[in-house]
């Protein structure tokens, strides 16, 4: 996630960072679902939150999750706009310190002034929790796209391998999104990584061989730009396809779930999709209902943004009790199938229910937050 | 009320009758309270400096400006002239000081622009319109060869001929026009002098902008002098000498305002 | 305009003029031949690139943008630009998607998202010529506009379509090829005729030529103009109809770049950027110069970033030359 601090974003830049999150689509409007009980406390703990936008659906939801959670627990909570602004966020920063709160939530989208915004939470001695965007010297929230693409390529694979697909005759498209940096690609780049560690004969490479100008990986991996969006993906695919055999296996996988359903429109237009297994990422209500409907889409990547507020409350609580988060906190992430996605989401793309936490996120256990919400898998009680 | 003081040439109500006209851009009074007349047949020069308001005014006929004040009457009824569709209306056709010539277009093209002529189903015919065209530009400019080249790469003289020859094709009542004979040569302008004429004969009045105080005596009936906005006098051409018209053009007074010393002046 | 005060009879520099005028045929013919260099090229580089079902593909790719160049053809030779169609896009792209899903008749949903971008392209040609704003300023304004509509209908997210027999334009085809290069295809006809043998077409040049000269020779400029811009944004939402028909979904995000290739592809096709020149044949001549540079080096694996640097430099050279060799011969 770069940018330059300029005062304004374009729509282009809007969806490039937007895809910089892992996620263009918000997965549902679901807010949480508040039956739990009012934590009550004589002196409130008080946090504050700088959003990093607070235009686009997804950025707005985030924000309210993160607001209704610390509501919920009886915290009292303020709330800031970054307007993806190097300015605006480092003037918030200042404004945010003079309050005083016990810790200081920063979603900050200009990766080049962390270290400026350090300096001013650290004068104040105020924690901070950085979101998405690591802040030197402070506790970092954020998903993680190496994970999920290995986790995909190995829900995808072993179904490829099922239908007895090789290196032979199989190759693998990756859409990416250049303009977005390394770590949003890196789920592209580790699907395919982990797809030719185990699908036979595919083109072995590391993991930074592939790269924003990788093109083509041998014969069984092609890369092509998608930029995050649906149409640019489906011409990008259109042109890719003209150089596969009518009749090679395709494994496709994207960045964002607009750019894998472009790719697949692509792929049906072609008449190819009984040739092809096809994997998303992002959770959005038209990916979810190709996974429940589609035979072909066989996973889907969710990072479950909307509820990001209840481990962001859980952690920072976490903090002022005096615990050393590790160095980086992940968001619930989990690759869906057609087996468990009505587990996790209701027929209207709604989030019921959420992934157990991870053995290194058990440390939110502790703080009793998320049994508030009674949603997380192992939690409910 | 200025306008009945003028001489005129023949009874009866004008071909077109400007009274007590104003306009202003901004700041600057571009025409401020003239009056002029034309009767059908006459021809009625304007003269004075650059910037005197002469343009101004005559646009003002044309639809090409809106005026702040005063009054237009064509055969003695009030008309009201909105726009250049209006003007063209009452039979008052123009070529303008710059000619107002589209570049990118052919001869044929700026001739028929607005006016086309076409088939019942809105398709152009080129074919109908090149004869006419061609018929009058050369009989105002015989040399004239090139209908089908963008006007751009026309010679000044030629760019005017085309100019000329649209606004007398349409059946004009009155024709407008200002510095018509500016970029024609000996022999275009004399035939210019006599296309004159003959349109004076068929009963077509004329306001005749021009620089050129020879070629004003030799076509209008009647002279209009204007200096900073105002009219500074009406004389028919025949009542007054070039120098006393161009005493009038420079001092911005009529013959007998001015002072002997005055006139000495200008020798 | 020269006044006649500086002209004076006789052939002025007509010579060097004449072949500025001539230039812009040359540059058709220069463009034509660039193009066929281009596809000489891309045979020769790339086993994928001459098939029929590639040239299929560069069809298909290219109807968004023709569909929009035709409409910014309009507007660049009437002395305009439309850059709202980068906007107008989109918004046609998700009213079509919202119409249809909200179970309006395929055509119905088609002509209200068509009726949208002309009613843009009517508040487009208002404030240009009634308040009288520049239209790179007016339709930059429409743009920001448009584009933040398109996001608010779809809540920034992608809808698919629930009726996919609304993607006629895309599903039904004629052989191999699609009813919307069809389309295509019918509607620059149309407008080639309409721009080179009617009447209306003739006084879309005369105003991008010399536009108070319209005025004085009583043209109804201005409402000629909010037409060709209605027109315009008509064509772009239309566009947004092909783009969701083809998607079988309808996105904010559809078109962004619409604007910049379509006045590319105006200008590569030898239309002058201020009006009063240009016309269909070279700009779908310049539409396909760009879609097929686009394809053969995607063909060819070039990476993303590298085709968007080669596109600019072959534009800058197409256009450059087109200029040089005026320069040159006048
Ligand atoms: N459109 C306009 N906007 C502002 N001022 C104008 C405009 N047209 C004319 N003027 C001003 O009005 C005054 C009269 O100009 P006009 O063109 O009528 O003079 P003219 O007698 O035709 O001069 P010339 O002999 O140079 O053609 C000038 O001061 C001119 O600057
Ligand atoms: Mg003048």
């Amino acid at each position: 996630m770069k940018n330059q601090g300029k005062q304004s974003i374009t729509r282009r830049e809007m969806l490039t960072r937007l895809t910089a999150l892992g996620f263009t689509v918000p997965a549902a409007t679901a807010l949480i679902a508040a039956n739990g009980r009012r934590a009550s406390a004589a002196d409130p703990i008080r946090i504050s939150f700088a959003n990093v936008f607070e235009k686009g659906e997804l950025f707005v939801q985030l924000g309210n999750g993160i607001e209704n959670a610390a509501k919920l627990m009886g915290y009292e909570f303020r709330r800031y706009n970054n307007e993806f602004d190097s300015e605006k966020t480092l003037a918030n920063a200042r404004l945010m310190v003079q309050d005083r709160p016990d810790i200081i939530l920063e979603y900050n989208g200009v990766e080049g002034i962390g270290q400026a915004l350090r300096r001013i939470f650290d004068d104040a001695g105020i924690p901070f929790i950085a979101i998405n965007v690591p802040i030197p010297g402070g506790h970092w929230f954020n998903l993680v796209n190496k994970e999920i693409g290995t986790d995909t390529a190995n829900v995808v694979v072993p179904i490829a391998n099922a239908n007895g697909w090789t290196g032979n005759d199989t190759t693998a498209i990756i859409i990416q999104a250049s303009a977005a940096g390394v770590e949003v690609n890196d789920c592209v780049r580790y699907f395919y990584v982990t797809a030719a560690e185990t699908m036979e004969g595919m083109t072995k490479v590391k993991p930074d061989e592939i790269t924003a100008t990788t093109t083509t990986i041998g014969d069984t991996g092609i890369q092509v730009d998608g930029a995050g969006a649906l149409e640019e993906s489906y011409t990008a695919v259109k042109n890719a396809l003209q150089t596969l055999p009518a009749d090679r296996h395709i494994l496709l996988y994207s960045v964002n779930d607009d750019s894998t359903l472009g790719g697949w429109r692509a792929i049906t237009e072609a008449g190819r999709q009984d040739n092809t297994i096809v994997a998303g990422l992002g959770g959005s209500v038209a990916a979810l209902g190709e996974l429940r409907n589609n035979p072909q889409w066989v996973a889907e990547g969710s990072v479950f943004a909307t509820h990001w507020g209840q481990y962001l409350i859980a952690m920072a609580t976490a903090v002022l009790n005096g615990v050393e988060p590790p160095p980086l906190t992940k968001c619930p992430q989990l690759i869906l199938t057609p087996d468990n996605v009505d587990k996790y989401y209701d027929a209207e793309g709604k989030v019921q229910l959420l992934p157990p936490l991870v053995p290194e996120n058990e440390y939110l256990r502790d703080t009793g937050v998320l049994q508030q919400f009674n949603n997380v898998e192992g939690l409910i009680g | 009320m200025r306008a009945s003081r003028d001489p005129e040439v023949t009874s009866g109500p004008p071909l077109v009758e400007m009274r007590d006209i104003h306009k202003s851009f901004g700041g600057i009074h571009a025409v401020e309270g003239v009056s002029i007349s034309v009767m059908a047949g006459e021809v009625v020069g304007i003269v004075g400096h650059n910037g005197a308001g002469k343009s101004t005014l005559i646009k003002i006929l044309s639809g090409a400006y809106q005026m702040d004040d005063g009054a237009i009457h064509v055969n003695g009824n009030r008309v009201s002239i909105g726009n250049p569709r209006d003007a063209k209306r009452h039979g008052i056709e123009t070529i303008y000081q710059d000619l107002a010539l589209h570049d990118n277009l052919d001869a044929v093209a700026n001739f028929f622009i607005g006016r086309e002529i076409h088939t019942r189903y809105g398709t152009l015919d080129n074919a109908a319109m090149e004869r006419a065209a061609r018929e009058v530009i050369n009989r105002i400019n015989p040399s004239f060869v090139s209908l089908r080249d963008p006007v751009l790469s026309l010679s000044g003289g030629q760019r005017q001929s085309i100019a000329i020859a649209r606004a007398v094709y349409f059946n004009a009542r009155l024709l407008i026009m200002d510095e018509p004979t500016a970029a024609l040569g000996q022999r275009e302008t004399r035939a210019f002098k006599e296309l004159v004429l003959r349109l004076k004969s068929e009963g077509i009045g004329m306001l005749v902008i021009s620089h050129d105080i020879h070629d004003v005596f030799d076509m209008s009936d009647r002279i209009t002098v204007m200096a900073n906005g105002r009219q500074v006098g009406t004389r028919r051409t025949a009542d007054v000498t070039k120098d006393q018209v161009l005493g009038m053009i420079i001092l911005g007074k009529l013959p007998e305002e001015g002072t002997e010393e005055d006139f000495a002046q200008l020798h | 305009m020269s006044s006649p005060a500086e002209t004076f009879s006789g052939p002025r520099d007509s010579e060097s003029v004449k072949s500025r005028w001539h230039s812009t045929r040359a540059q058709f013919f220069g463009i034509g031949a660039f193009y066929i260099a281009v596809v000489v090229f891309f045979t020769l580089t790339s086993d994928y690139f001459f098939s029929y079902s590639n040239a299929l593909n560069i069809l298909t790719n290219v109807t968004v943008i023709g569909i929009v160049a035709l409409g910014q053809t309009l507007a660049i030779v009437s002395g305009g630009f439309d850059l709202s169609v980068s906007g107008v896009v989109p918004l046609g792209a998700v009213t079509f998607v919202i119409f249809s899903n909200a179970e309006m008749a395929t055509p119905a949903a088609m002509l209200f998202a068509m009726l949208v971008g002309a009613a843009v392209g009517v508040f487009n040609g208002l404030i240009v010529t009634k308040v009288g704003i520049n239209p790179l300023i007016a339709t930059l304004g429409t743009l920001s506009i448009t584009a933040g509509l398109a996001y608010a209908l779809s809540n920034g997210v992608t809808i698919p379509m629930k009726n996919i027999d609304a993607g006629v334009l895309a599903e039904r085809t004629w052989g191999r090829v699609p009813y919307y290069v069809v389309t295509l295809i019918g509607l620059s006809l149309i407008m080639w005729f309409a721009m080179r043998f009617t009447v209306i077409g003739r006084r879309i040049y005369a105003i991008g030529g010399n536009r108070e000269a319209s005025r004085l020779a009583g043209l109804r400029v201005d409402e000629i103009t909010i037409a060709i811009y209605a027109t315009c944004a008509g064509l772009a939402a239309f566009a947004g109809v092909v783009v969701s028909s083809q998607l079988l979904a309808g996105s904010a995000t559809v078109g962004a770049d619409a604007a910049l290739t379509s006045i590319a592809s105006v200008i590569l096709g030898g239309a002058a950027l201020f009006g009063g020149v240009g016309g269909v044949g070279g700009t779908l001549l310049g539409v396909l110069v760009l879609g097929t540079i686009a394809n053969g080096m995607a063909l060819l694996m070039v990476p993303a970033f590298y085709q968007q640097i080669a596109t600019g430099v072959i534009l800058l050279l197409a256009v450059g030359f087109g200029r040089l060799r005026a320069v040159i011969s006048g």
